[in-house]
């Protein structure tokens, strides 16, 4: 015979008594319309049923409710550490932005300053070549000068030559010739 | 085959001994014709003249001028040489237009108008 069975029993018979009792006789409590024996099966049975129950029941339901308690507080708890974890990468995440940008930064300023030496370095060389190419220029105009000057005094001498030829036909007799041939001579025996 | 230090010394021999030199130089040329020595002609009477020069002190120069030389131009020519006995052959050529132009065996003296005229056209001194 289980327990229950028992208890069930007990409580049966209980309240055949007390129907019993409240028959043969309605004064005090009875006259209440309650019926003591009644009230004390039933607070037995309460407290076999509280006791069975404790027994039984409680530990798991207890058991239970700790492990659910404890499972809901691991999930605040891994939410909370989820939380700090993203805060903790959004500001890894602002930081290496922040890194980026003062990377970027700096790249574009180095960038900007090469650009300008470049265009620096290119004006210069231009500027050299425009310099060499103005000295050439003018080297070369000094050589088309002197040769022009050359040419001017050789077409000069030709003329002269040309003029002297023809009064020297002219004014150079035998007399004046032997003249020339001895100073000539003389100047060379000199 | 004779050389040409052997045929110049036996021209010179020649010369001193033969009084026709027309004869001589027909001889001269005739022998040079037979060996086919007609292109040395030059330098044989350049040896020529060398070797009197230095045996006789006998020395033949040639003056070219545009007018006839006068005695005291011909003095002054024969002044530049060192020679015991110079001989003067007299050419003219109007285009040299004035002064003298000489040569000697081993010697050219260029003094002519011509000559300097041309030397101030190319601008040579």
């Amino acid at each position: 015979m289980s327990v229950l069975h028992f208890v069930q029993i007990i409580g049966s018979e209980a309240a055949t008594g007390a129907g019993h009792a409240a028959a043969e006789e309605s004064t005090g409590i009875a006259a209440l319309g309650l019926d003591p024996l009644a009230i004390l099966a039933q607070a037995g049975t309460f407290l076999l049923l509280f006791w069975i129950v404790k027994k039984f029941a409680l530990g798991k339901i207890v058991q239970t409710l700790e492990k659910r308690h404890k499972t809901i507080d691991d999930g605040v708890r891994l939410g909370q550490k989820m939380e700090a974890e993203q805060a903790k990468l959004e500001e890894k995440v602002e930081d290496e932005l922040r890194k980026a940008r003062t990377e970027a930064d700096k790249i574009l300023a180095q960038a900007s300053r090469e650009a300008g030496e470049v265009v620096k370095s290119a004006e210069e060389k231009a500027s050299e070549k425009v310099d060499q190419m103005i000295a050439d220029a003018h080297v070369r105009i000094e050589e088309d000068m002197q040769r022009a000057r050359k040419a001017l005094e050789k077409d000069v001498l030709s003329m002269v030559a040309e003029a002297t030829e023809i009064i020297l036909e002219e004014k150079l007799d035998e007399k004046k010739d032997n003249n020339l041939i001895q100073r000539a001579f003389a100047r060379l025996r000199a | 085959m004779t050389s040409r230090k052997e045929l110049v010394a036996a021209i010179y021999q020649l010369m001193q001994t033969s009084t026709d030199s027309k004869h001589l130089a027909q001889h001269i040329a005739a022998h040079l014709l037979d060996q086919r020595g007609t292109k040395e002609v030059g330098a044989i009477l350049r040896e020529l003249e060398s070797l009197r020069l230095n045996r006789d002190g006998v020395l033949e120069i040639t003056a070219t001028s545009a007018h006839a030389l006068s005695a005291e131009s011909k003095a002054a020519i024969k002044a530049l040489f060192d020679a015991k006995q110079i001989i003067m052959h007299e050419q003219q050529d109007p285009s040299l237009l004035g002064g003298v132009k000489v040569r000697a065996h081993d010697r050219q003296v260029d003094y002519s108008v011509r000559t300097r005229l041309q030397r101030l056209k190319t601008g040579a001194n």
